[in-house]
This record gives structure tokens, sequence and C-alpha cells, in this order.
């Protein structure tokens, strides 16, 4: 495929900042980017090499390490070359648009794991697993990821493809081995069996997400206010006035994580939102739903308020109280005594911030510590939204086809539950005739 | 003079399809055969129809093709399959008149113009570039022709085994071509795999006890696969001929259990692979030892000979463990073999090597049809004479191929697995094969073939007028159900019902003329009522990229984001369209992603429909 180039280190100012191009025949195409002491040297695959890193002009801009994989043994199944160097941003900038200029372009957001993909190194399922496993929020929920990331026994959905591929075979038998005799033949019972004990292992998995889901998201803290009650300012101050910071993700909009503070205990994840307040504009009226969904699922909620824009009390959102701390921002140009306002601090000055951003290191010390329960079980877990909103289709789908058992015919009940093939192969992957057939012979005794 | 515009060699079921299409097409048409008196020999077990294959044939009939004829001229007991299960996997099976089947198939093939005959072995053959010039027999005879057909079914280096002894041999006492097999991966390219499968002993009848077996009997009134009425009658005076049905004993399976090491499957003689789902009965112990017993369906072989088929005791065991093994089942326990069961081992050509019109991929004018491509039974290998020797007529015509969908047929589907998947294992039909199998019914095969049939030339004109007439009764009657209605619904409303039938509604004043149809019309007419709200359901659900349609030759290049492996089965097979791309075999989803979005990148003449 055409190649791409992406850091693999953040650009900012540290030790080490990583390069990598994937592509198919890298070379040579792209050794006007290094050379080595020894001119005319090819590197081999899989080898370290210690060169000097060129821009467009051909000056030499740094020296580093380079290591060569050649398609398939690769991260992404193509060519990789990834160049580790010194961790200057305008550095590692220069020498990708000496990149570009030699034919890459820039990767898209997870084009790398794409590419993976496409060549069969990864599969959706271990591709979301992985995921989950460099977003996981403390180590105990890193540590669960991993055993699911490196599972070898069958996965979940492995398990519900196991059940729909013997329900399907079941149909196969009926339809096409009438003359097993009715003795062998699978009864309406048996198959209702079946599909109820395959909607119970979908609906475990199901719920055991759910309650994931909600864990996963890690010690969470939303910031809500009136628009001007300098809720951004907050924010920002929240992240720039720790030096820890490991990410800022821009626009995840199904996380809504916009901010996250590391600390040894487990990550502070922060949400701006959407100034509430009354509104006509569809645009805005979104963003207010949105914010108001972020507090349903924060472990906490600041609602921010100052002396310019103050909250009117019939826009307070609903839920549970207590976890809702009022903070009075801006005290630099007013102040507020009342006793309702836990906090009371100035993004600009930094009045009063230190004491809140030790508040939220102590409240999240509690929450991974007590709140949040270790899972040892090595069971596996459904882990991804995809997965789980697919679940539960099959689950709808399932219980339409149930209702159909001994009412409609055997050819109908299979139609109904093939109609839904394709879903079910997003779910588990492709499940062929001759995977179903397989398991007919295993079950019965086929043929004359 | 020995010019033919197309040469079909072997005179089995699928040698007769074709020859008989190309002969209705109006193509000068020689079969040649190793044997004239064994045209149309059934070889296996003595019926044709059932589940799936009934389907084929009734889809055969409706491009007036030969077996489902014959079939009917020769049988001894009609059954409709599946009864308690809807139209749409109800199948007909027709116990068959061995001996009568290959008379009648003699006396179909000597009516057909353009038809002629030649009793020989192929032994050599001259080409001219990528064409199959002309054919030497064994006895110097040059035979040329414009295309051939090629149906030499189980004949390709066949190796019988019995018990530990093994002999060559095409099937029971026929010799084999042995010359064959090498010429054909050598002269021809071809890659060649080798299967195998197998026949019971055959039983004398005067020595079977059927008191102590279960009456099997046809069905009545007497349902046939022929459109035409005059044909609907036995060819013998009196009641349908019953089976008998009886089953294995513990004793069968001890005997077989104490001598497997005598068996070829199980001492590793025999390395072809056998089709699972016809297994022999050592094999059917060997798997499932906790099963008391299994079926026997004692079927017989002819009207005026006194022999019979135990169906369901296949076996290669050397013959005195046969008789033990037919000893055990009751009412067999004095009856005597009079011939013994053996495995038939034989070579077959990889069929992801021809095109969908069972055309060898690289080469002009050779196709293959039946057994050598790796299915079993004669319906599999009628259906792909059927299409095999209609194209040979079309490239005689220099007209365009034409294969049939694999959403309109089981044919199709068939021909698609055949060349798309290829297989590993003698490939059957299922009706679970088919996606489509609501609307690709036994009753309603004509409506999905015989226009196509007619227009190719390869349907009658009696036929034709047939169809007509029925398609104007069945839109008559639709437009009166339409506007007559019971208690404010329409009676066509009522009839989509599961407990409404014609029959039901009968109390009311229907038009004239109803009375008179046919049973298969009646069937039809409700079952296209009955199916019509599933199939416009999944059409709709189908009808989104799964028809995208794939350009010729884009396999040929690399395409981003697929694995050389993936490219070169994806090459091989050539699929036409997206959905048939997902079947091939290897193509993992990711596979199919990237070429869903180079399609649709590519200015490549896709259309979405």
């Amino acid at each position: 495929m055409d190649p791409i180039v992406a850091p693999a280190t953040r650009l900012i100012n540290q030790p080490v900042g990583i390069l990598r191009i994937s592509g198919s025949d890298l070379l040579p195409r792209f050794s006007p980017l290094f050379h080595f002491s020894s001119s005319g040297l090819i590197p081999e695959p899989r080898r370290v090499y210690r060169v000097r890193v060129r821009d467009q002009s051909g000056e030499t801009v740094d020296d580093g390490i380079l290591l060569y994989f050649r398609s398939p043994s690769s991260l992404t199944g193509e060519d990789v070359l990834e160049l580790q160097l010194h961790g200057n941003p305008h550095c590692l900038r220069r020498v990708m648009d000496h990149a570009i200029e030699l034919g890459a372009r820039p990767a898209r957001p997870g084009e790398f794991l794409y590419r993976a993909y496409l060549h069969h190194k990864i599969s959706l399922l271990k591709a979301e697993s992985l995921n989950r496993l460099i977003q996981a929020p403390s180590f105990q929920d890193y540590r669960r990821q991993f055993l699911d990331y490196s599972a070898t026994t069958p996965g979940p959905i492995d398990e519900i493809r196991a059940d729909w591929v013997d329900l399907m075979a079941q149909l196969y038998v009926l339809l096409d081995h009438a003359d097993l005799g009715e003795a062998e033949l699978p009864k309406p019972g048996v198959l209702l069996e079946k599909i109820d004990s395959l909607l119970l292992r979908i609906e475990h998995y199901r719920e055991s997400y759910k309650k994931n889901r909600m864990r996963w998201k890690g010690f969470s803290v939303a910031l809500l206010g009136p628009p001007n009650s300098g809720k951004s300012s907050l924010f920002n101050r929240l992240l720039g006035n720790d030096r820890a910071i490991v990410s800022e993700i821009p626009g995840t909009t199904r996380d809504m994580i916009e901010g996250r503070i590391s600390t040894e205990y487990g990550d502070i994840l922060l949400f701006d939102s959407a100034g509430l307040r009354e509104t006509t504009d569809p645009v805005e009226e979104k963003g207010i739903r949105k914010s108001l969904e972020a507090v349903r699922l924060a472990s906490l909620v600041f609602l921010v308020e100052s002396a310019d824009s103050t909250m009117e009390s019939r826009a307070f959102p609903d839920g549970s109280v207590s976890k809702f701390y009022r903070v009075w921002n801006k005290s630099d140009l007013m102040d507020n005594e009342s006793p309702d306002f836990h906090f009371r601090v100035s993004a600009r000055t930094r009045k009063g911030i230190a004491q809140l951003y030790r508040f939220l290191e102590e409240q999240a010390r509690s929450f991974y510590a007590h709140s949040y329960e270790p899972d040892d079980s090595t069971e596996g877990v459904v882990s991804s939204e995809r997965q789980y909103r697919i679940l539960s289709r099959l689950s709808t789908h399932l219980k339409k086809v149930r209702r159909m058992v001994g009412v409609s015919s055997w050819e109908i009940v299979l139609h109904e539950l093939e109609s839904q093939k394709a879903m079910m192969e997003d779910a588990v992957g492709i499940v062929s005739h001759h995977m179903v057939y397989d398991r007919v012979f295993q079950g019965f005794c086929i043929g004359k | 003079m020995n010019r033919w515009d197309v040469v079909v060699i072997g005179g089995g079921h699928a040698g007769i399809e074709a020859a008989s299409a190309a002969s209705r097409m109006g193509c000068r048409t020689l079969l040649v055969t190793l044997h004239l008196d064994l045209i149309g020999q059934m070889s296996c077990n003595p019926s044709v129809g059932g589940i799936g294959k009934g389907h084929i044939v009734s889809e055969i009939e409706a491009m007036d093709g030969a077996i489902s004829k014959l079939a009917d001229r020769s049988g001894l007991q009609f059954k409709l399959l599946n009864t308690r299960k809807g139209y749409a996997v109800q199948a007909l099976r027709v116990q068959c008149d061995r001996y009568r089947y290959r008379q009648e198939a003699r006396t179909y093939l000597e009516a057909q113009n353009n038809l002629h005959f030649r009793q020989g072995e192929v032994v050599a053959w001259t080409m001219d570039g990528k064409s199959l010039k002309s054919l030497r027999l064994h006895d110097g005879t040059e035979v040329f022709g414009r295309t051939f057909v090629l149906t030499t079914g189980t004949f390709l280096s066949g190796a019988l085994h019995i018990g530990l002894n093994q002999t060559e041999g095409g099937r029971g006492g026929e010799r084999s071509s042995r010359e064959l097999s090498p010429r054909f991966s050598g002269e021809l390219g071809l890659s060649l795999g080798r299967l195998k499968t197998g026949t019971p002993p055959r039983l004398s009848g005067r020595t079977i006890d059927f008191s102590r077996m279960e009456r099997q009997p046809g069905d009545e009134p007497v349902p046939f696969f022929s459109h035409d009425l005059s044909s609907h009658r036995l060819f013998f005076p009196g009641p349908q001929v019953p089976c008998h049905l009886t089953a294995t004993t513990a004793e069968t399976r001890s005997v077989i259990q104490s001598n497997l090491d005598r068996s070829p499957l199980y001492s590793g003689k025999i390395t072809g692979i056998g089709p699972r789902y016809c297994p022999s009965i050592e094999d059917k112990i060997v798997k499932f030892p906790d099963r008391e017993s299994h079926h026997v369906f004692i079927e017989p072989e002819g009207l005026l000979v006194d022999e019979y088929y135990p169906n369901g005791i296949s076996t290669s065991l050397p013959v005195d463990v046969q008789e033990q093994i037919v000893h055990s089942i009751p009412g067999l326990e004095q009856a005597m073999i009079t011939r013994p069961g053996y495995a038939v081992e034989y070579d077959f050509v990889f069929p992801d090597q021809l095109t969908h019109e069972l055309r060898v991929r690289h080469l002009d004018n050779l196709f293959l049809a039946g057994q050598i491509n790796g299915t079993t039974g004669y319906e599999e290998a009628a259906g792909q004479g059927l299409i095999a020797g209609l194209n040979a007529a079309l490239l005689v015509r220099e007209e365009e191929p034409w294969s049939p969908d694999r959403s309109l047929s089981y044919i199709g589907v068939m021909i698609d697995d055949l060349v798309t998947q290829g297989v590993d294992e003698p490939y059957r039909m299922f009706t679970s094969r088919a996606e489509n199998r609501l609307y690709i019914r036994h009753h309603n095969a004509d409506d999905r073939l015989t226009s196509i049939g007619r227009e190719l030339g390869a349907v009658s004109d009696t036929q034709w007028e047939w169809y007509e007439r029925k398609r104007e009764s069945f839109q008559r009657l639709r437009s009166y159900l339409k506007s007559a209605r019971q208690g404010g619904t329409p009676l066509l409303q009522l009839l989509k019902r599961p407990d409404v039938t014609l029959d039901s509604l009968e109390s009311l004043p229907l038009p004239e003329g109803l009375s008179e149809w046919p049973e298969p019309w009646r069937i039809g007419f409700e079952s296209e009522v009955k199916y019509e709200g599933y199939i416009r359901i999944s059409q709709d659900r189908d009808s989104r990229e799964e028809e995208f349609t794939i350009p010729v030759g884009i396999f040929e290049s690399p395409i981003p984001g697929l694995s050389k492996e993936v490219l070169s089965r994806l090459k091989k097979a050539s699929p036409r369209t997206f959905s048939e791309a997902r079947c091939v075999r290897g193509v993992t989803p990711g596979a199919l992603d990237s070429l869903r979005t180079h399609l649709k990148a590519g200015k490549t003449g896709t259309s979405f429909l």
C-alpha cells in the first residue's frame, strides 16, 4: 500500500522521538533519509543500525537508530522503517517532511493498526482489545485488558459463534437430513433450549460489559456550569498544573475523555463541557445534551460559577447530588464567602488551584482503592462498544427467531436466522457453510 | 465425416445431459462412450432426486433436459420428501428400475436429431494452441470437434477396493481409463486430486424376509418430475413397488469392530477422501460407537430382476465380513450377496480451474462436467452436463456463454461453489447451501429457467406452450383472488396464511378450470403466494453492496491490502460479484474490506445495484 509516516511518540521535547514509515517496497525509495558510516550499505531486516539522518536539502540533522522490518514480518505486515531519534519536535517534523517529499503521506489516526488488520496481523477483536489495553486508566484495568489481549482460550465472541454454528447445524439437519428418522432429528424443544442458552450467554456478556464499561471509565471529573464561568480556563489550568499529563485526546466523542492526568493511583479523566443554558440553537443543544450525559457518567462533578455567570437553579441537572461540588471561579475578581461553595479558586491567578488539585488526587486515590475492586477473574470480556452493540442486536434478533420456532416451518426459521448472518459475521468473523457442516458431522450420523 | 460441433466423452448422467442439450440446440453432436450398452448406467443406488438433488432435477426439467423424463419413465416408486416442512425444501425422489432407466436413456438419445453415438476409448488427442482439435480412439479413429465435453466420471485411474484386494476399474465390472490421468495433468495442464466413494453389496430378493421390515410405500397420487402430463403414468401395470426399512444391530457393530484391520479404509490402503454425508457402514460404526443401530433401506433394483440395494451399508470390507454384516440385520439373516460392495478411488480435476460455464479456464473449447469435477450423484452430474452442453453449443454458435446465477437455481449454487471454492470432499447438493432457498423451489423451477432455456433454444415448443399456459392460468387465478373477498379480506391475503390452502378456499366460487389444474400447479401457486413476503424482504436486504460487480482481470495486479495468497485465490476463483468474493475460501473480513475500498475508490466501471 502507499507509504505512510507518523511519529510514534508525541511531538514534545523529550529524550527520544520515534518515526515510523509503513508501506510496500520502502527501500530504496526512502534510503535518502539516512546514511550509514559505510556507504552503499543496504540494511538487512531485523537488525539495528546506527545512522545519520538527513533533511530534504541533504543536510545531516540528527543521528540515531534505524530498524528495518520486511513484509510480511512486521507490525503492519508491510515493510516498516523505524527511526529512533532525539526527541526534538522541530527536527522530527523536518525529517518527516523529508519522508513526505520522498512519497510518504502523513498517517491518519490509527492507520498503522488498521494496516496490521488489513494484512491479517491482528484481528478486529484483538485490535479493539489492544486499544483498550493502551487506554486503560489504572494498572488493574491494564492487567485485565492484557489478560484479554493475550488470551489463547476462546473468548466470549468465540463461544457465541460456536453456539450460533451449532444452531445453524441443527437447522441444516432438519432441512436436509430428514432420512435420519424422527428419533434422531432435533426437536423444537432442543432448539429452544439452545437459543435460550445462547441468549443467556449474550445477556451475561452484555451485563459484564455494562459493569466493566462503567468501571473502565476510571475516575472521571466533569466540569459543568453556565457559559463564561471559566470552565475551560479551569480545565486547562488543572491539566497544565501538573507535569505528568500523559495525553490530551481531542474529540473522542464516544468516550468524551478530553484530558487526562496520570497519578500513581490511576488516571484522573477530565471532561470539559458546553455551557449550560436555555437555548434554541440545535447545535448548542446537542452539546448540552452531551454535557448532561457526561455528568451522568462522571465520578465527580464540579459545578463552576463566577460572579458574572451564575447558574439558574432550574438549569441544574438531575442526578446524585453527592457527587456535585460547587466551585466559585474568578475569585480574584469577586470573591464569594457563601458556604454553599466547596472551593473558591481563580484559574487565572492559580489561587486555590493547588488545594483543588490535592482534593482531586485524594478522591482518585480513594476511588481506585475502594470503589474500584480489582477483578481477578480470567473470564473473557466483551471489550468494545461495537461488540456490545452487535450483541444487543443479535439478542433482539434471536428473540424473534425464538418466537418462530414451532410456529413457522423450519426453512422459514433458518431463513430468519441467516438473515442476520452478515451482522453475526461482523461480530465474530466469517461463518462458512463448511464450518456449519463440520458441526453437523460431529453431532449427527448423516447419510444412508 | 468425423467432424462434429460438439463431442461428448462419456455416457453417464452428465454425458447424456450434455449431448442432449447440445443436440437440442441444433449442434451436430457425437457421444463417445466405452460401452454403448451401458449409457445411463446407475452405478450407485437406483434412485433419482431427494432433497437438494431433486431440486436440481426439477431445474433440468425446466430446461427440457433428460434426467427428469428418464426417472419418470423408469420409476418404480415416487415420493415427495420433507412434506412436513414448507414447500421450499420439499423435493421429489424416484426409485428407478436400473435396467429400464438405461433402456429409456438410449431410446431418448436416439430420438434426438443431430445426435450420434460411437463406442470407443479415447487414448490420445491433438491440440491446436489453446484448443483441443481432435481425439484418437483406441481403434485408431480420429474424431474432430469444435468443442469437447469431458464427462468421464470415476473412470480416471479408477481403483476398486474389496477388503485388501485392489483392482483397476471404474465401477462394478467395468474397466477404467488409466492412460488419461497423466495426460490430463501433463498435456492439458490440469491439477488432479483423488477421491473415494463406495457402494453396498447387492442382495438376492428371494433370500430376504421382507415381513420383518417396515414397508415404505410411494405417494398416491403419483408425483412426477416432468411437465408433460401424458407421460404421467407408471411404465408397468399395478401399484408402485415399495421399499423396506430395517436397521443394523449390536451384532453388526461387533462384526465390524473386530474386522477393522481388514478394511482398506482403516488400514490406510485408501487415501482418497470420501464423502462424509455418504459414509460407509464402517465409518458410521467408528465415528458413532455408542449407536446401537443405523437405518438400512432395501431398495428394488428393477421390476424384472430379483436384486436389491441395501442403502446404508456401503462397505469395502472383505466379502466374508460383508456376509456377516448382512446376516446380522433383521430380515437379512438368510440373505445372499449377488455382488459384493466395494469402494472406488478415482482422480478428479480440481474444479476451481473451470469457469462458471464449466470450461477449462486456460483452454478455449474444453468443458468438464460431472463426477470428474469432484461431485457425487447423478443429479449433480446431470446439472453440470446440461450447463456444459449448453455452453459448448453456444460456443459453436459464437454466442455469449450463459451460466445460472446462484440466487436463481441450485445448479447455479453448485457451479458457483465448485469453481469459486473448489472441493475437498465429494460435493453434494443440500438445500442449506442455497442462501436463496425460499425462492428457488422445486415447484417454480420453470418460472426461473424455462424462458432462459427457450431463449437459448434448448426448450421444445410443447414444453414452452405448456409453460405459457401455466403462467396464464396463474395470472388469471391471481387477479381473481385479488378482487374476490371473504369477510372483507381479499382471498389472496387469506392464502398467505400458513393454514389456508387452495383446497380450503374451494367452498368459494373459484374460477373455472381450477379443478383441472395438475397438483404441481396448485402447490406451485400456493407456495408462490405464501413465500412472497419473505422473498421481498430478503431481496431488499441483499440488494446492497453484495451486488457490487467486480471487473474482469482486476486480480491480475496487486490490490492494496490483499496478501499475495488471498490475491492468488481470488485470481483463481475470479469471482464476479462481491458476494462471490466473500465465499472464496481464505478471504478474510479484512481482505473484503480492502477489496471493497479498492472497488469504491477505483473508477473501474463498478456499479451499485
